[in-house]
């Protein structure tokens, strides 16, 4: 009787586990594996020690975390005051300003590249609309592999705000007003009470977006990818991939498959930390 | 005497205002451009084009090659959706009625994708397959692409069905209908689904959108052999017989159809947006 039970109570989960197994464990166990191969099927460290040694995979991996970092440190450095004033908004104005950071940070990468280019690049729309009244204005120079980090934002800055609204309301009126009965000053407030109760929140926040930023593919491939300069883990990977076929000389995407998983695993290990903290605040 | 603190905590009303207008500016701006972009004659260095024209949506409409990309777009991402419904929702059910513990299972298969970016996982699914002579005749087809599409896109559509199970209190109507000798699949049809139709339906439109834009799946799983509508789209951004008209064209297209559907799951439902925290419940 217990086999039977034990089957009716984990059968269900077959198909869906089935396929976790084999489309996304088996395959990243894959390329671990992988990433300790030499051309010829032996056992190696050469994968790794590439990259430090090959120019190219070092300063994609470098490349990969500045860009990772500075959008993340953007969005949340522009993204918590945005998040701030769109939670203070009137019911209606709020959903209208909640659905159009939807749409923006959800745009797929083709058309939001497209878009963006032909609105803020060097002869985009407003660009040249801004031109008229200021010549000097330049636009975003998408061709440029900075042009990358704008785009980024453009995006990462929405999925920042939706991301951390529902934590703004920890800081309630009731707080201040509690706060202020007190004696306390505006200044001492935000200082001592609001901003170590948003703090884990908007911390959380930046691990997020770093982890986003640094697996993003779509856009850097759609700005031009390699042949446009942009050098970033994913597009190496895919650069690699496409140079080496199916067959070998895959050790090099493969270390820097695994250095990407681990990144975005201990991202995500420290988001999910500081969040379980502050969950509790939000009721 | 002294100073009271009748300042409000929001901040001053015209400056959230403004935040609001900055964002639907700058979601616009790209939107406007496209449509512009889609509609022009010529564009020279000013702001707005020299004519107007229905040409170019003429021309992409009846492009064979267009037609063909949308075709396999559409069957893709209508097959990814339905069969993470099938696999997604009966485990997900049991885990609320029968096998708690299958949940924080479920729970942290969601977050995999999140760990695995899609490029790491279309190179790593790939050289997986080609382990077995069985599975290698996967390579580079439909099906692959299909399976790999499920495997990295499902977590959105977990986590939405998973707070609307919660919020309807499932177990308890189960509870109820068990008592009246309803059986598993009867009640799963007759009284899970209508009440979580709302959770399902937002569940599927993010796992459609997401699908439905992904470029690096089928760029490195099947490539120019199953030419979706991002693949398209590249093609006519950067191939030497590129079309940025028919970019303009084509992404207004996807945005009315994603539009449209969000309008229609949104009006049909009751209930609010659930509000999902990233992978972190609310106790």
């Amino acid at each position: 009787m217990r086999p039977l039970r034990l089957l009716g109570d984990w059968a269900v989960l077959l198909p869906l586990g089935l396929v976790i197994l084999l489309l996304l464990l088996g395959p990243a166990l894959k390329i671990a594996i992988d990433s300790f191969e030499d051309e010829a099927g032996g056992a190696t460290f050469g994968n790794w020690l590439s990259l430090l040694d090959v120019p190219l995979v070092r300063r994609s991996v470098l490349g990969s975390l500045w860009v990772g970092a500075l959008v993340a440190t953007l969005s949340t450095l522009l993204g918590t005051p945005l998040a701030w004033a769109v939670e203070h908004l009137r019911p209606g104005r709020r959903s209208l300003g909640i659905a159009f950071l939807t749409v923006a940070g959800n745009l797929s990468a083709t058309a939001l590249v497209f878009g963006f280019s032909t609105a803020f690049g060097t002869v985009g729309l407003v660009t040249l609309a801004v031109q008229e009244l200021w010549p000097g204005f330049m636009g975003v120079d998408l061709y440029d592999p900075t042009g990358v980090v704008y785009v980024f934002l453009y995006f990462h800055i929405p999925l920042f705000v939706l991301l951390t609204l529902p934590a703004m309301g920890v800081v309630s009126e009731r707080l201040w007003e509690a706060a202020a009965v007190c004696g306390a000053k505006p200044r001492f407030f935000w200082w001592r009470i609001g901003l170590p109760m948003l703090l884990p929140f908007l911390a959380a926040g930046w691990f997020l977006m770093f982890v986003w930023a640094i697996s993003q593919y779509g856009v850097p491939l759609a700005l031009g990818g390699a042949d446009a300069g942009i050098d970033l883990i994913a597009i190496r990977i895919g650069a690699l991939i496409e140079t080496a076929g199916r067959s070998n000389r895959f050790g090099q995407a493969a270390c820097l498959s695994i250095l990407l998983i681990v990144l975005s695993a201990l991202a995500l290990l420290v988001y999910h930390r500081l969040l379980r903290r502050a969950a509790r605040w939000i009721a | 005497m002294r100073r009271r603190h009748a300042e409000s905590l929001a901040g001053p009303a015209a400056l959230r205002a403004s935040a609001v207008a900055l964002i639907a500016l700058l979601t616009v701006a790209p939107i406007l451009a496209t449509v512009l972009y889609s509609l022009a004659t010529v564009w020279r260095h000013r702001p707005l084009p020299d004519g107007y024209t229905l040409r170019w949506w003429w021309a992409t409409l009846s492009d064979p090659d267009f037609l063909a990309a949308a075709g396999r777009s559409l069957l893709l991402t209508v097959a990814t959706v339905l069969l993470i419904n099938i696999l997604v929702l009966p485990p997900l059910y049991w885990s609320h009625v029968r096998n708690p513990r299958i949940r924080p299972l479920l729970q942290l298969a969601a977050l995999i994708p999140f760990v695995l970016p899609g490029i790491v996982m279309a190179a790593a699914i790939n050289r997986f397959v080609g382990l077995w002579p069985l599975t290698a005749t996967l390579q580079a087809t439909p099906l692959l692409l299909l399976l790999s599409s499920i495997a990295v896109s499902f977590s959105a559509y977990l986590w939405a069905v998973d707070s609307a199970m919660r919020s309807a209190k499932i177990a308890t109507l189960c509870e109820a209908a068990t008592t009246m000798g309803a059986g598993p699949v009867y009640i799963l049809r007759r009284v899970v689904v209508p009440n979580i139709k709302h959770g399902i339906a937002i569940g599927s439109l993010l796992a459609f959108a997401s699908v439905i834009g992904e470029l690096a799946l089928p760029r490195i799983i099947t490539g120019s052999a199953f030419e979706t509508i991002p693949l398209w789209q590249l093609r006519e951004m950067r191939g030497t017989d590129a079309d940025p008209n028919a970019v303009a064209v084509s992404s207004l297209l996807l945005l009315i159809l994603l539009f449209a559907i969000a309008v229609f799951v949104i009006r049909r439902g009751r209930a609010g947006v659930p509000s999902i925290i990233f992978g972190v419940e609310k106790s």
